[in-house]
C-alpha cells in the first residue's frame, strides 16, 4: 500500500512538471490559438478559440503519449531480453507491459469521452460534423466566431428554396416569405431580431465563388475583414458571376455601383470588370463600413442599403431606419411589436432580408 | 495473461487500433470527397479539334470548345459561352461549372426554355449529357431579389 501511495506522489509530480511543460511548450508553438481579433475587437477570443485549444492540445497529448508508449516497450523489451533469466528483471518487464496495456487502454477511454461530449456539444450548437474540424477563420471579432456556434440547421427557416423544380410564382403583397417577414410579426415579437429569414446556399454558388478564393482572402486580410463575410455578400450580391450586372448598374462579383467605386477606391466603373479590383473595392468598401459602424450587421446592411440606413429610426425607438418592420410609429415600444396595424416598412425589406441572406451564406462555402 | 486487467487492456487496445483505423479511413474518404473530381487520378482525354473535355458524373465529356468561342473572358479562367437579354451562360473552366443565370424578370419560364435549350446548342449535347455536367440554374439576386435562388435544368430529374 505504501508502495501505491508513493506511486501516486510520483505520478502527481510528473504529472504536474508534464503540466507545465505543456503550458510552455503550447505558448511558444501555436496550441494556443490566436485570438481573431482586430480593431473593432482586439480581444477577439470566442469559444470557437476554446474549441481550437482543446483540439491542438489532444494532437499534441496523444503524440507524446504514443511516443512515451513506445520507449516504455523498447525499454521493457529491452529488460526481457537482457534479463537472462531473472526474475525481478522479467517481473519488471512484465509490469511495465501490463502498465503500458492499461495506460493505453486509459488513454484511449479518456479520448472516447473528451470526443463523445465534445462532438454531441457542437453538433447541437453549431451543426459543426465532428469537434475535430472546427477550425477558427474569423478574422473579424469574437462575435463571428459565437456566431457560427449559435448557427443550428434548427434556425434556419426557408427563405428561397434551394433547389424546386418549377419556376418561382410572383411574391405575394407584403412578402413571399412567410412567417419570417415583419408581415408575419405578431405582438410580443421583438421589433427586430437577426437571421429570422435565412437560406441555404446552393452547391453552385460555391464552386463558383471558389474560383476566387485568393482574391477574397487577400482582401480580407488586407483590409482586417472576414473572408466569410465577403463569400456571404459575393454570393448575396452576384451568386459569384463576375459577369453580372444589375438593372441599375451595379458591376461584377461584389455588385458594386461605379459611384460607389470611384469615392470609395478611386477605381473607374471599367475596371470593376476586373474580378480582382471588383472584389478588392467591394473589401476596402465594407471594411470602411465596419470602421463606421463597429458592427457587422450594420456594415452589411450599409452595403446594401448605404451607411444613412443605419440612421435612428422614428418609427421604433432604439431601432435602425433598416431594422424597424413599421413606417409608422406606435406598433414597436421598447423593442417589442405592441400592435400589428402599423403599414409595413417595405423601403428597407430587402436590407432586413440582405443581411440575413449574407448572415447565413457566410459559413456556408468553406 | 490470467489478469482480467489484461485482458480488458487488450480489448480497450485492439478497439483504439480499430477505432483509430476507421477515423482515418472516415478522412480519407471524407477528403477526397470534397475534392473537385476533376482533381481525380483518371487522366483528361485529349479531345478533338474544336472540342473540349469536361467532368460529367459519367466521366468525362466532350463538349463543343466554349473557351475558343465565348464572347468574354474573365481573370479566373471564366468564360461567357452565351448572353443575351434573357439569360447569361458562364462557363467556370477551373472546376467545369456552368452557370445559367436567367435576367429576364418578366418571363422566367420562357427565358428558362431559351437558357436550357442555348446549353445544349452551345455546348453540342444532349439533354441527358446536360444531366450529367455540374450545372446551375438560378434567378440571380440582382435580377429579382425576392424569387432568387437555384432551380436547376428542367429536364434533369434530380
Amino acid at each position: 500500500m505504501k508502495y501505491r501511495q508513493g506511486g501516486y506522489v510520483v505520478l502527481f509530480s510528473v504529472g504536474l512538471f508534464f503540466y507545465g511543460f505543456v503550458a510552455v511548450f503550447a505558448q511558444n508553438n501555436g496550441l494556443v490559438p490566436t485570438g481573431r481579433g482586430n480593431d473593432y475587437n482586439p480581444d477577439g477570443y470566442g469559444l470557437c478559440e476554446l474549441v481550437d485549444l482543446v483540439n491542438n492540445l489532444i494532437l499534441f497529448l496523444t503524440g507524446l503519449l504514443a511516443l512515451l508508449a513506445v520507449l516504455v516497450l523498447i525499454y521493457a523489451g529491452f529488460l526481457m531480453v537482457t534479463s537472462r533469466g531473472g526474475t525481478t528483471a522479467i517481473n519488471k518487464a512484465k509490469g511495465l507491459f501490463a502498465n503500458l496495456l492499461i495506460g493505453s487502454a486509459i488513454m484511449f477511454a479518456a479520448f472516447l469521452i473528451v470526443n463523445t461530449v465534445l462532438s454531441i456539444l457542437l453538433s447541437s450548437v453549431s451543426g459543426a460534423l465532428g469537434w475535430e474540424t472546427v477550425s477558427c477563420t474569423y478574422e473579424n471579432k469574437v462575435g463571428d466566431a459565437e456566431y457560427r456556434i449559435q448557427l443550428t440547421e434548427e434556425t434556419y427557416k426557408s427563405w428561397v428554396p434551394e433547389v424546386v423544380g418549377d419556376m418561382p410564382t410572383a411574391p405575394e403583397a407584403g412578402g413571399a416569405s412567410g412567417s419570417c417577414e415583419s408581415s408575419g410579426l405578431v405582438v410580443g415579437d421583438a421589433c427586430y431580431a437577426p437571421n429570422r429569414c435565412l437560406v441555404n446556399v446552393s452547391s453552385g454558388a460555391c464552386t463558383a465563388i471558389s474560383t476566387y478564393d485568393n482574391y477574397i482572402t487577400a482582401a480580407a486580410s488586407r483590409y482586417g475583414v472576414s473572408a466569410e463575410v465577403l463569400r456571404g455578400i459575393m454570393i448575396t450580391e452576384s451568386g459569384g458571376n463576375p459577369n453580372a450586372q444589375s438593372p441599375v448598374g451595379a458591376v461584377g462579383l461584389m455588385q458594386l455601383m461605379p459611384s460607389t467605386a470611384a469615392s470609395a477606391c478611386g477605381v473607374s466603373g471599367s475596371a470593376l470588370w476586373d474580378p480582382a479590383t471588383n472584389i478588392d473595392c467591394g473589401a476596402r468598401y465594407f471594411a470602411s463600413m465596419m470602421k463606421q459602424f463597429g458592427d457587422r450587421n450594420l456594415a452589411i446592411a450599409a452595403y446594401n442599403a448605404g451607411p444613412g440606413g443605419n440612421s435612428a429610426s422614428n418609427s421604433c425607438p432604439g431601432l435602425r431606419k433598416w431594422q424597424c418592420p413599421y413606417d409608422s410609429g406606435g406598433c414597436c415600444t421598447n423593442g417589442q411589436v405592441t400592435g400589428t396595424t402599423c403599414q409595413i416598412n417595405t423601403g428597407y425589406r430587402e436590407t432586413r432580408l440582405y443581411v440575413d441572406k449574407v448572415n447565413s451564406a457566410a459559413p456556408r462555402c468553406r | 495473461m490470467k489478469n482480467p486487467m489484461f485482458m480488458l487492456a487488450g480489448v480497450m487496445v485492439v478497439l483504439a487500433i480499430v477505432f483509430l483505423l476507421l477515423s482515418w479511413s472516415n478522412n480519407r474518404s471524407s477528403e477526397s470527397s470534397t475534392e473537385f473530381p476533376t482533381a481525380g487520378t483518371a487522366e483528361r482525354p485529349e479531345a478533338a479539334p474544336g472540342k473540349r473535355i469536361v467532368y460529367s458524373a459519367d466521366g468525362y465529356l466532350e463538349i463543343n470548345d466554349v473557351v475558343r468561342e465565348a464572347s468574354k473572358h474573365f481573370d479566373g479562367d471564366v468564360h461567357v459561352v452565351a448572353e443575351n437579354s434573357e439569360y447569361s451562360i458562364v462557363y467556370y473552366a477551373q472546376s467545369d461549372f456552368f452557370l445559367v443565370s436567367l435576367l429576364d424578370p418578366a418571363s422566367f419560364e420562357a427565358a428558362r426554355s431559351s437558357a436550357e435549350q442555348a446549353l445544349l446548342d452551345e455546348l453540342g449535347i444532349t439533354q441527358e449529357e446536360a444531366c450529367t455536367l455540374s450545372v446551375d440554374l438560378v434567378v440571380p439576386p440582382y435580377v429579382d431579389f425576392d424569387r432568387a435562388g437555384s432551380y436547376g435544368l428542367s429536364y434533369c430529374v434530380n
